[in-house]
């Protein structure tokens, strides 16, 4: 079942666009390399990688999102383990209108990994057939891993300041 | 006149707090009579923020944290965040530091499973195993604890090798440990494996079949008990894995269907037996030397994003760093084998019994602080 063969990025890359027409480019980083995608070409060149059968990523490992001063970036690292493949998908969105389509059509893991970036960074995922939060309350104001975030004075009854005691306090 | 009787269905809270949910979980079930209609897992009770508190710690003082995103496993979940790091600086972790990081990640790989096999059988009814094995599990406590000083949260993985050496004696413990073990897992397998009563509750329940595994993205014990030979340890081999022999246990429809409780529970079985191998090899073949690597105290990783996965006992563990070049990682993310399992339960849980619905929860492994993070 798993084959010594492995393609490189710019094979992949070659093959989404020979069989898509997709611009999409191989982006600059220290380590893992990773394919640039334009936001609105990614449900078709996710739909591509899942059913090509040369790659077959069957397994959305991860997806996630990182506030990068103006911008998200967002990124979906795929595993085949037929071909025993790895490739990461990066794109961006503005801040001010963070808004993407869904891929949990083309994987059912994207679900949750999807309505956890949705809780943490306020990314909107357009028709996403659940989109609430996960990890934090309904109620909930903000959204904690934007790098602008003010964590609130209370939630409730519960108050998020020093004691007293602790502010009398000096070692 | 039957058929005009009907049930109404009911909405039950099962959980926060719930023996059998291994965690602060809630399950809020819609049901018909003790049939599940609907069931909606509410997670986030334990969601401490560890990825932002990465965020502004060092990285090295993030290892402690790891010990908490699962502390059933805390070394392998050191080894996991250390790996990363290591493999974004270039550090050669010295040669003895690898020896005994797999000694103490596989020991802590079959204490975490030995947890998950006794709280699976415990939430079956059977108490004897859950105490048997916690048994041996506080053995393992020991050994862990003779070469760090603790018994739950080790921190004792450090960026570019291990904090301290093994001490004198250890390895003939840990073979005294392993010859006994080796009854001890016999003996389990009389009392529950082949039990006719435990078979009957695990087999043919909530199968899940190898496309559907890989759609939900399970990993680790869980995806090979769907019959997918797939463990990064063999696959994408880190650390001395290449170097030692082992086999890879799937999932074979032994007494069910392919993929079903029994098949993950007894995946994790074998995997133990598979662990001991692997710890018998390891002693014999271990090196003198260093176990640390020259790793600068002010650590600043170059600008760009990483992703590294290690099999943990729940399965691939994914940590996607992004680093802008501080003392401190920009984003972390810790993809869980927990995390994804559970999403799988609204699927798994349509028109099964209540009482099935805590089978497959016990069989899918999932430790709560693990999910929430």
């Amino acid at each position: 079942m798993f084959k010594e063969h492995t393609l490189n990025t710019t094979e992949i890359i070659d093959l989404i666009q020979k069989n898509t027409q997709i611009e999409v480019k191989a982006s600059e980083n220290s380590y893992d390399a990773s394919i640039i995608v334009e936001p609105k070409d990614v449900l078709p060149v996710m739909k591509f990688l899942k059913l090509s059968r040369d790659l077959s990523f069957k397994v959305l490992s991860s997806h996630t999102a990182v506030h990068d001063g103006e911008d998200f970036k967002l990124f979906w690292n795929l595993l085949s383990y037929e071909h025993n493949l790895e490739t990461t998908i990066e794109s961006s969105v503005p801040v001010v209108s963070p808004q993407i389509q869904s891929v949990c059509k083309v994987w059912k893991a994207a679900d949750w990994l999807e309505r956890e970036s949705y809780d943490l960074f306020g990314i909107q995922y357009i028709d996403h057939p659940d989109l609430r939060r996960i990890m934090l309350p309904e109620d909930w104001i903000g959204f904690p891993l934007r790098k602008d975030y003010q964590s609130p004075e209370g939630y409730q009854d519960i108050e998020n300041s020093r004691s007293e005691i602790d502010k009398r306090f000096k070692p | 006149m039957t058929s005009e009787l009907k049930t109404e269905h009911i909405t039950i809270n099962m959980g926060p707090q719930h023996p059998s949910t291994h965690g602060v979980i809630r399950f809020v079930i819609k049901t018909d009579g003790e049939i599940i209609h609907e069931c909606d897992p509410d997670v986030g009770y334990l969601h401490r923020g560890i990825e932002k508190i990465a965020e502004s710690v060092t990285w090295q003082g993030f290892v402690p944290f790891t010990d908490r995103v699962d502390y059933l496993a805390s070394m392998n979940a050191n080894w996991a965040y250390c790996m990363a790091v290591e493999e974004m600086l270039g550090t050669e972790v010295p040669e003895r530091a690898e020896y005994i990081r797999v000694i103490a990640g596989e020991l802590n790989r079959i204490s975490s499973h030995l947890v998950a096999i006794g709280a699976a059988d415990m939430d079956m009814g059977a108490i004897t195993p859950f105490v048997q094995l916690l048994r041996e599990r506080e053995y393992i406590n020991d050994l862990l604890e003779m070469i760090c000083g603790a018994r739950l949260t080790y921190n004792y993985y450090s960026i570019g090798g291990v904090n301290y050496d093994l001490p004198e004696g250890f390895s003939i413990k840990v073979m005294g440990f392993l010859d006994h073990f080796e009854v001890a897992v016999e003996q389990m397998h009389r009392l529950v494996t082949y039990n006719q009563i435990f078979i009957n509750r695990f087999a043919n329940v909530a199968a899940v079949s190898p496309e559907m595994a890989m759609d939900y993205n399970f990993v680790g014990p869980n995806l090979r008990g769907s019959g997918v030979k797939y463990d990064v340890r063999r696959n994408k081999p880190y650390s001395i894995y290449d170097k030692l022999d082992f086999e890879i246990p799937i999932g074979t429809a032994s007494v069910g269907t392919l993929g079903d409780c029994y098949d993950r529970y007894f995946v994790r079985v074998e995997e133990i037996r598979e662990s001991v191998k692997i710890l018998r090899q390891c002693l014999q073949q271990i090196p003198e030397g260093e176990i640390q690597a020259k790793v600068k105290n002010a650590i600043k990783p170059p600008v760009g994003h990483k992703y590294i996965r290690t099999e943990t006992p729940r399965g691939d563990t994914g940590y996607f760093i992004y680093s802008d070049g501080k003392t401190s990682p920009s984003r972390l993310k810790i993809r869980t084998g927990s995390f994804t399992g559970m999403s799988i339960i609204p699927e798994l849980a349509r028109n099964i019994f209540i009482a099935d619905l805590v089978a497959v929860i016990g069989s899918l492994d999932i430790v709560a602080p693990e999910l929430d993070r």
